[in-house]
């Protein structure tokens, strides 16, 4: 069959010794930088780029792959045991991750982070390989209108985030969106907001904008409060997840890993988006919402699987059709030309070995990464026994130096102290953060793929309902709405039947 | 003063501004939204529930809720302080005295003077610290960090 | 205490002479510590790759190592200001675009001034054309033409507004008086997906779309920017063949230093990177990126600069974008 002919090729390819040394040093780098805040996989594989000048194509996009989706598995880390999300697609897991260290959990949280990606990635790999080429014509009838209501569907499953008052989430909701329009605008190459700061001009940096709201507003609560021994709060039990933990991750992991691989494949799409879908999916099914937010491991395990998912998906767009998903498929392009190897179409049947060899790469690069990190936990449990007095200097300093490497940008400094100042005011106040990021990451594309849908359709709203897909997720968010809003009114209607009948 | 309510007051001015910055970019056409268009939008969405808080605050038991003062009683609210002055010196210094040379500075600072913890600790850990970063930026990833006028 | 006029004027001869011999043995021997090299563009971009490739060579020639750091944001705009805060001394140097210069501080306010610069050299440009899908019924700029005078209001995507590829579909539209509607997109991958889906009609290739167009996904109707037909690809008209004034003036790639550099610093420099540019290593490469080598010296790009920014100036009050 061809599959296993292909497979033939790949495996031939990825167990050349260079290769798989390349793509171990890939997965290490990658974990490194991930467990790193604030500087992604971008910038090391930016720095990382003339290491592959010398070697075959083939060696170094499965070198630069491995720093990719490396990087989400130690992003993870961070996020769970310091509550630091380094980027975007680390916040969902923090969520839930880091109360669960808290409550001396961090074991099971990396564990069923770790293993949640390994088969996320696994079945990401397995959709790459049946369904690249006609899942990215897929990704491809997805133009302005869909986006815009893929993006209004995210914003809808924003407010399943919601713990406490809605109304103060959807709130910080619209500040997120309003900070996300800080920046040159897209539409009129006009800078907005930016208060003739030029450091500014490409907006408030993710990172920065994430570590500060959550890691430095964290630390500022901290160390008012009586001196904190340690981390964690209560004793800590196992180090892997229990039998209990699987049973509740199961199913979060297969829908995670599913949403992800096809929010992945659409370019600007991805990994964010489909880790919070799927934390607002998990939060809506499950029998216990109540706990999410305080320590559910199906909050960690399903966007865990979503986010390692859409980064194997993001592959498919720049493999198949030679358009780069995000900026990391960006350099992979520059990579790739700079070999001689011209992306397109075409390329998938001029370079076989080159398509193949990086899939099959990517099946050892996992497993590589579970064998890094499983071992790694109980070091990384032993790290919260620090003490806390040694270990926030400790933290604040490494936030300090992965803000600033970014960019190599003061800016970003100032931006993230500033940004936790605020987050330390908002959760005096009680107001929740986690909706603000969340809706600052989808602001750009909504904003802009409103903007391009209607000129296209010259002014007219009827495009969202004409085009099927468009028409199709704008349904599915009423509906969301509606089944979100339709039990707090019946419990309202009851409370006040009952008090009612109280009064009778 | 009641917080919720001086809470919902702060984000009402914030929405009114952002809504007004909005109506000033211009909202442009339905053929062609200006750049105003959405944030005039998101303003007056954040302004109205903004000021949902403030009249919730108005209601239920009013002598239960937290009042601003409330919300920094008990805690030692000076080392906050303190903490963000000091990160605030670092990042207005660092680039002229030198990444590494501030970092531990503000370790030792934070470590010794507000922790109060034992020299040995507020020496040794933030050199051990700044020294292993250094080898590992500078060195290993060639990624450089403001060097300052002490030159590293 | 008194010391005799004579001593004082003996002192001060020789502190001029000494700080005087300093200064030359300075001159003479730079460069004498490494240089560091900006980029205004990102890691694994076009620009960025052929600039590690003129450092590389550079750093051969001078006998120092050339650090090369990307500072890239704001359409190179944070690079361009960053180096404009340096100090002339031949140790700090850009690789940027000249549109970035020339173009941009018509449009907002930033923190430098074309005059703020020094162009060492420019050793290649961007261009950009109109590009269809490949199974679209537009065979020829002309039938293409004909059917946009019959159907007003074709949509096209594009880098982003203002940017020379879009202006120069603009230039094209005003040459045979059509008219189109922009859709602007973030950057030139954005733009070739939107085209792959057909969500719009066209685009303003940027120079992504040309594997594109060699592996069939893509077909180019006519390249702006420039006199002279690519001689790889023969069949593609310019706009001097369908009959149009040039469009906008070409974005050139450049290496820039702060203004004031000394002219023996100056100098050493553009000689320095013509000859890094002229190794057949470094042409293969703009090669492979499907760029054309065209060097110039730094002078004569920088002599150019008034009348650009005249032009554009023009352009942009024409377009009511500027007042």
């Amino acid at each position: 069959m061809d599959i296993a002919d292909n497979l033939l090729i790949g495996l031939s390819v990825a167990f050349q010794p260079h290769n798989l040394f390349f793509c171990f040093l890939g997965v290490l780098i990658g974990t490194l930088i991930g467990v790193l805040p604030g500087l992604g996989p971008v910038g090391a594989m930016s720095i990382l780029l003339p290491i592959t000048f010398g070697i075959s194509p083939v060696t170094a996009i499965i070198m630069l792959s491995g720093i990719y989706y490396g990087a989400q598995y130690g992003g993870s880390t961070t996020s769970i045991l310091v509550g630091i999300p380094g980027e975007a697609a680390s916040v969902v897991t923090m969520l839930d991750g880091h109360q669960m260290a808290l409550k001396g959990r961090a074991g099971p949280a990396l564990g069923i982070a770790a293993f949640g990606s390994f088969i996320a990635g696994t079945i990401g790999i397995i959709g790459l390989m049946l369904l690249a080429p006609p899942l990215a014509k897929v990704a491809l009838k997805f133009g302005p209108p869909e986006y815009f209501a893929l993006m209004i569907m995210g914003l809808v499953i924003l407010t399943y985030l919601a713990q406490k008052s809605m109304v103060k989430s959807l709130m910080m909701a619209g500040v997120g969106l309003l900070a996300g329009m800080v920046g040159m605008d897209t539409m009129t190459g006009m800078p907005r907001f930016i208060f003739d700061v030029p450091d500014l001009l490409d907006g408030i940096g993710i990172a920065p904008l994430a570590m500060g709201l959550f890691g430095v507003s964290e630390i500022l609560l901290n160390v008012e409060r009586k001196i904190k021994q340690s981390v964690v709060v209560s004793k800590v039990t196992n180090l892997l997840p229990s039998r209990q933990d699987w049973k509740d991750s199961a199913m979060p992991i297969a829908r995670g890993s599913i949403a992800g691989f096809f929010l992945g494949i659409l370019p600007g799409g991805g990994a964010v988006l489909a880790s919070f879908i799927s934390y607002g999916v998990e939060k809506r099914v499950s029998k216990t919402p109540e706990q999410f937010g305080h320590g559910a491991i199906a909050g960690v395990a399903g966007p865990e699987a979503a986010n390692n998912a859409a980064a194997q998906a993001a592959f498919i767009p720049l493999l198949t059709l030679g358009v780069p998903a995000n900026a990391v498929m960006g350099i992979l392009l520059g990579a790739l030309m700079i070999h001689g190897i011209s992306p397109g179409p075409m390329m998938i049947e001029k370079n076989p070995e080159l398509f193949w060899g990086t899939v099959t790469s990517m099946y050892v690069g996992n497993i590589m990464l579970l064998v890094l990190n499983l071992p790694l936990i109980g070091l990384w449990v032993k790290l919260l026994r620090v003490r806390y007095a040694v270990l926030f200097p400790l933290i604040l300093f490494i936030a300090l130096i992965g803000a600033y490497v970014i960019n190599g940008s003061e800016m970003d400094l100032y931006l993230m102290l500033f940004f936790g100042v605020i987050g330390y005011l908002m959760r005096k106040f009680d107001y929740e953060p986690a909706p603000l990021i969340l809706a600052f990451v989808l602001t750009n594309i909504l904003e802009d793929s409103l903007r391009q849908s209607l000129i296209i359709s010259g002014g007219s709203m009827s495009i969202f309902v004409t085009r099927p897909i468009a028409a199709g997720f704008l349904f599915v968010s009423l509906v969301l709405l509606i089944t979100a809003v339709i039990p707090s009114i019946r419990k309202k209607r009851s409370a006040l039947a009952a008090t009612a009948d109280d009064n009778a | 003063m009641n917080a919720e309510r001086v809470g919902g007051l702060f984000w009402l001015l914030f929405g009114c501004a952002a809504a007004y910055g909005g109506l000033d970019l211009g909202l442009g056409t339905m053929e062609e939204p200006g750049s105003g268009f959405l944030t005039f939008v998101a303003g007056s969405f954040v302004s109205l529930m903004a000021l949902l808080i403030v009249i919730q605050s108005f209601s239920g038991d009013t002598a239960a809720q937290a009042r601003v003062s409330d919300l920094w009683k008990g805690v030692m609210w000076w080392r906050a302080v303190a903490i963000s002055g000091l990160i605030l010196l670092f990042i207005v210094s660092f680039e002229t005295i030198g990444f590494f040379v501030c970092s531990f500075l503000l370790l030792v600072i934070i470590m010794r003077w507000l922790e109060g913890l034992e020299w040995k600790m507020c020496l040794l850990v933030p050199t051990i610290a700044t020294v292993t970063t250094y080898l590992v930026f500078k060195k290993m990833m060639n990624i450089s960090l403001p060097a300052g006028i002490f030159g590293f | 205490m008194n010391i005799h006029p004579s001593y004082r004027l003996g002192t001060i001869a020789a502190t001029i002479a000494t700080s005087l011999l300093v200064h030359s043995t300075a001159f003479a021997k730079y460069p004498d510590k490494p240089i560091t090299m900006y980029v205004a563009f990102a890691a694994g971009a076009t620009t960025d790759l052929t600039a590690r490739a003129l450092a590389q060579g550079a750093e051969k020639i001078l006998g120092v190592p050339i650090a090369v750091e990307n500072k890239a944001g704001g359409g190179a705009t944070v690079a361009n200001g960053l180096l404009a805060s340096k100090k002339p001394d031949g140790y700090t140097v850009l690789v940027t675009s000249t549109g970035s210069i020339t173009v941009r501080p018509l449009l907002m306010k930033l923190a430098y001034k074309p005059q703020d610069f020094q162009v060492l050299m420019q050793f290649s440009y961007y261009i950009g054309g109109l590009v269809v899908p490949a199974d679209s019924p537009w065979k020829t700029v002309d039938e293409f033409v004909a059917h946009a005078k019959k159907n007003p209001g074709m949509t096209y995507a594009s880098s982003g507004p203002n940017t020379q590829q879009q202006i120069g579909v603009e230039s094209f539209a005003r040459c045979k008086g059509l008219s189109f509607k922009h859709v602007p997109t973030k950057g030139g991958s954005s733009a070739n997906t939107a085209l792959m889906g057909k969500h719009v009609d066209f685009i303003a290739g940027s120079g992504s779309h040309i594997p594109l167009v060699e592996q069939g996904a893509f077909r180019e109707l006519v390249t702006f920017h420039v006199d002279a037909r690519d001689p790889k690809r023969p069949d593609i008209p310019v706009m001097k063949d369908i009959g149009c004034p040039p469009t906008n003036p070409p974005n050139g790639m450049i290496v820039v230093g702060p203004a004031g550099l000394p002219n023996d610093v100056a100098d050493k420099l553009t000689a320095t990177f013509k000859t890094v540019s002229e190794t057949p290593e470094f042409k293969a490469l703009l090669d492979k990126y499907n760029l054309d080598y065209a060097y110039e010296d730094g002078k004569s790009v920088q002599s150019k600069f008034p009348a650009e920014i005249e032009w554009y100036k023009k352009y942009f009050q024409d377009a009511g974008v500027m007042k």
